[in-house]
């Protein structure tokens, strides 16, 4: 009798300690194959799941409300540049593909990237901005010598000749289907950007990466904009690549209107991009890239508020293209846009939910700024958020609308906050050192000769990971593996900004 | 009786704990994931440590050493920390840090990536 007890007792004690019952909607994560669960109603988050995030965001708020006091007085909005300071910080959460979900602790995919900001001491009031600062034009042969350069400094071994022409081609045929697409895009939505992700491996060769892959060197393309117009002087595209991704991009933005208008948007919270990865199969056909399948680039759509959707305007086409891994799907699947259509409100609803959270959670020193939802795609047009094992497609962004603005108090409740005195970690300064010196991409990107285009290159960002692992000073124990991400910009040359329709 | 009341009193006790803990997802060792609840205040002490120790390690050296060449710039510089590999749920108070990634910047309207 007394084991009865015993255990009655140790199961009560489990059932209240674990981690249990929070854990997303069946249907707001795709099964492990991708597909949709089959006639799973559409739920909503319960309110203990909604109290789970909303502490753990809470709690990741506050975690640094101690740190950033080196950084102290050292942010102007007034200025493009500024003294070297800490801006941000990052919380990640993850999903399994059972819809079990918490704060991730090791290297996974994130379902959802919070991005809080240390809140303006300033008066003054700066509003969120859909395209960072421009950079400035650079011809695209000058971009690709800068990652060949950088590809080089990587231990790159091939052949120089040949890489630089496979990008220059891509690149070069990339804007002039984007130029293409721009002339018909309907709504609020419109392409502002695209990427080229690359990896070098470990013998040197330098790949396209698939979707999630391990980054080491991405190129960013932004559309700037001149004060002055030179003319149209760039060639209609041509190929299969150029042609196909203008209709994506018209696609795209067509059901991005539709859907956004089909979804509440919390109030508060302003969706403002749309990335997702595109390719091209063997075959020929453009589409969207489901995980798994080889992304040729990343299209960023942004969204200008101010101007309102598609309406009842007619849309091109009845299908999108969704390109899956090869090997097991040769040819693209035609997904009625319709379903997707559905699949991409969803993901609006989704992304507003998680943001919503993160803006009830800000610190007396930091504030949401910026919230990305990780998504995934099924065969059948049905969109979720990325399992943590997973693959990211799409990823939406919403800002908050709210950010910058002096909120009365705040200044007083930040001085209260006691900074944290920590130990410098020599090795972690050491890897930082070592991921600053390797500057060869500017080797080669030293011409700019001035090109009226109104596609540039914007930015470089090279991710190095460290070998091993270091230990936290003070903490004993603690163990973490740092990487360095670095953004390479220059300044837009006189006449030429950030372009908004 | 005074067992059962006592296990009672115990699983209330410990749920209002829930409202003091985080929700982490770890690996359960067997290639999936498991839920593990953490004491806020532990959370949040190493969160703190480890963005504490990343800015005094990395922000003097950031101002040392970015470069600026040929009009182009290291404007922002992102470092991402988290455990050093996928380690069971019982690990977890001897070397997990919660994923997160610090942003440094001379931009005043910087690019996070």
């Amino acid at each position: 009798m007394k084991f009865s007890y015993a255990c009655m007792t140790l199961t009560l004690l489990m059932a209240a300690t674990r981690a249990g019952a929070a854990e997303l909607p069946r249907g707001w994560v795709l099964s492990p194959s991708g597909d949709e669960r089959a006639a799973e109603p559409q739920a909503e988050p319960t309110d203990e799941l909604t109290r789970e995030i909303e502490g753990a965001l809470g709690a990741s708020a506050r975690s640094m409300d101690a740190v950033g006091f080196a950084s102290a007085g050292r942010v102007s909005a007034n200025r493009a540049s500024v003294p070297w300071h800490l801006e941000a910080f990052t919380t990640e959460i993850g999903v399994s593909a059972s819809g079990k979900i918490g704060v991730l602790s090791v290297k996974a995919t994130p379902a959802v990237q919070v991005y809080w900001r240390k809140k303006p001491q300033t008066t003054g009031r700066e509003e969120a901005e859909l395209v960072d600062e421009a950079a400035a034009p650079a011809d695209i042969d000058a971009s690709i010598d800068g990652a060949v350069a950088l590809a080089r400094g990587e231990g790159f071994q091939g052949d120089e000749g040949a890489l630089r022409a496979r990008l220059r081609e891509f690149a070069s045929e990339a804007e002039s289907g984007l130029r293409a697409a721009e002339a018909g895009l309907p709504g609020g939505w419109w392409v502002s950007g695209f990427r080229l992700d690359l990896s070098v491996d470990a013998s040197g060769v330098v790949n396209v990466v698939t979707v999630g892959g391990d980054v080491r060197l991405r190129l960013e393309w932004k559309r700037l904009e001149a004060s002055r117009r030179t003319g149209e002087s760039m060639a209609a595209p041509r190929s299969a690549w150029a042609l196909g991704l203008a209709e994506v991009s018209r696609v795209l933005a067509e059901e991005l209107a539709r859907a956004e208008e089909e979804s509440e948007i919390p109030t508060g919270l302003t969706a403002t991009s749309l990335r997702v990865g595109v390719g091209m199969n063997a075959k020929g056909s453009v589409g969207v890239v489901k995980a798994g399948g080889t992304a040729l680039a990343h299209l960023n759509f942004s969204r200008d508020p101010s101007r309102s959707g598609i309406g009842n305007a007619p849309v091109s086409g009845a299908v999108l293209s969704l390109l899956l891994n090869p090997a097991i799907h040769p040819d693209a699947i035609q997904v009625p846009r319709e379903r997707f259509r559905k699949g991409l409100a969803k993901a609006f609803r989704m992304s507003g939910y998680f943001a919503e959270r993160a803006l009830r959670s800000e610190s007396t020193r930091w504030g949401l700024w910026q919230v990305k939802t990780g998504l995934d795609l099924s065969v059948g047009g049905d969109i979720g958020v990325v399992a943590a094992s997973g693959l990211v497609s799409m990823e939406i962004a919403m800002q908050n609308r709210a950010w910058g603005k002096k909120r009365e108090g705040e200044a007083v409740a930040a001085r209260a906050v006691e900074p944290l005195r920590v130990e410098r970690s020599d090795a972690l300064a050491a890897f930082v050192s070592e991921a600053l010196s390797r500057d060869s991409v500017m080797e080669s990107v030293a011409c700019d000769r001035g090109a009226d285009e109104d596609w540039r290159l914007l930015s470089l960002l090279l991710r190095l990971r460290a070998q091993v692992g270091f230990e936290v000073p003070g903490f004993a124990k603690l163990v973490i593996q740092p990487e360095a991400e670095l953004v390479w910009q220059r300044p837009a040359p006189q006449g030429w900004g950030s372009y908004h329709p | 009786m005074r067992l059962i009341g006592m296990a009672a009193l115990a699983a209330i006790v410990f749920s209002g704990c829930r409202g003091n803990s985080v929700l982490m997802l770890v690996p359960d060792g067997k290639g999936g994931w498991d839920q593990e609840r953490v004491p806020a205040q532990e959370y949040e002490a190493r969160v703190s440590q480890v963005g504490a120790v990343v800015e005094a390690s990395s922000l003097e050296t950031i101002e040392k050493e970015a470069r600026e060449r040929d009009g182009w710039a290291v404007r922002t510089v992102a470092i991402g920390v988290g455990a050093t590999a996928e380690i069971g749920v019982a690990d977890w108070k001897v070397g997990i840090a919660p994923k997160t990634r610090v942003f440094f910047t001379n931009n005043a309207k910087p690019q996070l990536p």
